[in-house]
């Protein structure tokens, strides 16, 4: 080719003009290409991200293996019926939802958070809190058990209540007018677990 | 029957759905008009998919247990990596040209989009729904990278 400038014969690939130095052909194109200028840059990125998809995939997995671990260590075994019972009160008067939830029958709790995923706890909370006064005190409960094999009815005998009303009285009830006159209970595995029947 | 909600987690639940099918409607758009994909957006999608799996984990009181999780995970990786590794593409400019297109995210906000519905069937078949989310999810990731280290391999030579 010749120079635009001088006219001066260069060969094909010369970049700039060896008389005048003009230049001769365009950088973009004597510059190495995208390609070229990395060719193991998109490999690098794959290999970097796969490492870290798989990270994350093997953290899905150790998370799955921890919840269903801490799911089985949730409950609490009670040796007696009475005492499953008894505990059960204690959680509704504290309104302790924690506590409540460690005493129901785990294959009820496994079904109920299946077919409720949304609105499991707070359905707990309108079942057993609804009708117990936040500050209410509960004295003398007597109870009376009757185990048939594997399952167990605790009934509420005896026992008074007092809270203090919305408008600022003391009441003092029956014990049974505020918490659920029985409990049925059902043993799993050497523990007796609060059940609910189905409706 | 619905399950059991909070008349928030339903709106919320509604909302997500409603989104979910209007992503997969202007996906399944864009899928039948241009069947170019950028490499990037392989990466992106399939890392995102394995997020959403690993919050669904997280979070979902209706998930498999351990053994099924990591049993899922593994079938669905194998899976997308056995489809991507079968996928043919060509290198045009600074992407690829696939004859699938980005049809692989419209399956999976679709399945995803079922798993949701099962959530919150209340029919007993949640734990059925997370197990679809997450094989769908490592399907979309395995074939995702796959297609992309094929890609990346054929650009070095």
């Amino acid at each position: 080719m010749f120079c635009p400038q001088c006219g001066h014969s260069e060969r094909d690939d010369t970049r700039f003009c060896t008389a005048c130095g003009k230049q001769l052909l365009p950088v973009a194109r004597t510059l190495p290409q995208g390609k070229h200028a990395g060719p193991r840059t998109p490999l690098l990125i794959g290999i970097i991200a796969s490492i870290v998809v798989f990270a994350i995939m093997v953290a899905t997995a150790i998370v799955g293996f921890t919840a269903s671990k801490s799911a089985k260590s949730n409950t609490v075994k009670m040796s007696t019926p009475k005492e499953a019972a008894t505990q059960l009160l204690l959680a509704m008067q504290r309104r302790d939802l924690s506590n409540l939830k460690s005493l129901l029958d785990p294959d009820f709790v496994k079904k109920f958070n299946e077919t409720n995923p949304g609105g499991y706890e707070s359905l707990l909370e309108k079942h057993f809190f609804g009708n117990v006064p936040g500050d209410a005190e509960f004295e003398d409960l007597t109870f009376d058990t009757s185990v048939n094999g594997n399952a167990a009815t605790v009934q509420l005998t005896g026992g008074s209540a007092h809270y203090e009303d919305a408008c600022g009285n003391q009441v003092k009830k029956k014990a049974i007018e505020l918490l659920p006159p029985k409990t049925d209970l059902v043993n799993r595995d050497g523990g007796w677990y609060v059940s609910i029947p189905e409706e | 029957m619905i399950a059991e909600m909070t008349w928030w987690s339903y709106i919320l639940e509604l909302l997500s759905l409603g989104l979910l099918a209007f992503t997969i409607g202007l996906t399944a758009f864009r899928a039948g008009r241009h069947p170019d994909v950028k490499p990037f957006s392989l990466l992106a999608g399939g890392g995102g998919a394995v997020i959403a799996s690993f919050f669904v984990v997280l979070l979902s009181p209706a998930r498999p247990v351990g053994a099924v999780i990591t049993v899922l995970l593994l079938l669905g990786a194998a899976g997308g990596v056995f489809l991507g590794s079968r996928a043919k593409f060509e290198v045009r400019g600074g992407g690829l040209k696939s004859a699938q297109g980005i049809w692989y995210l419209v399956v999976w906000s679709s399945l995803v989009f079922l798993s949701s519905l099962l959530l919150v069937s209340g029919s007993g078949l949640a734990k059925a729904g997370v197990s679809i989310m997450l094989i769908s999810s490592l399907a979309v990731a395995g074939y995702t990278y796959c297609l992309y280290m094929r890609y990346a391999l054929s650009a070095r030579q």
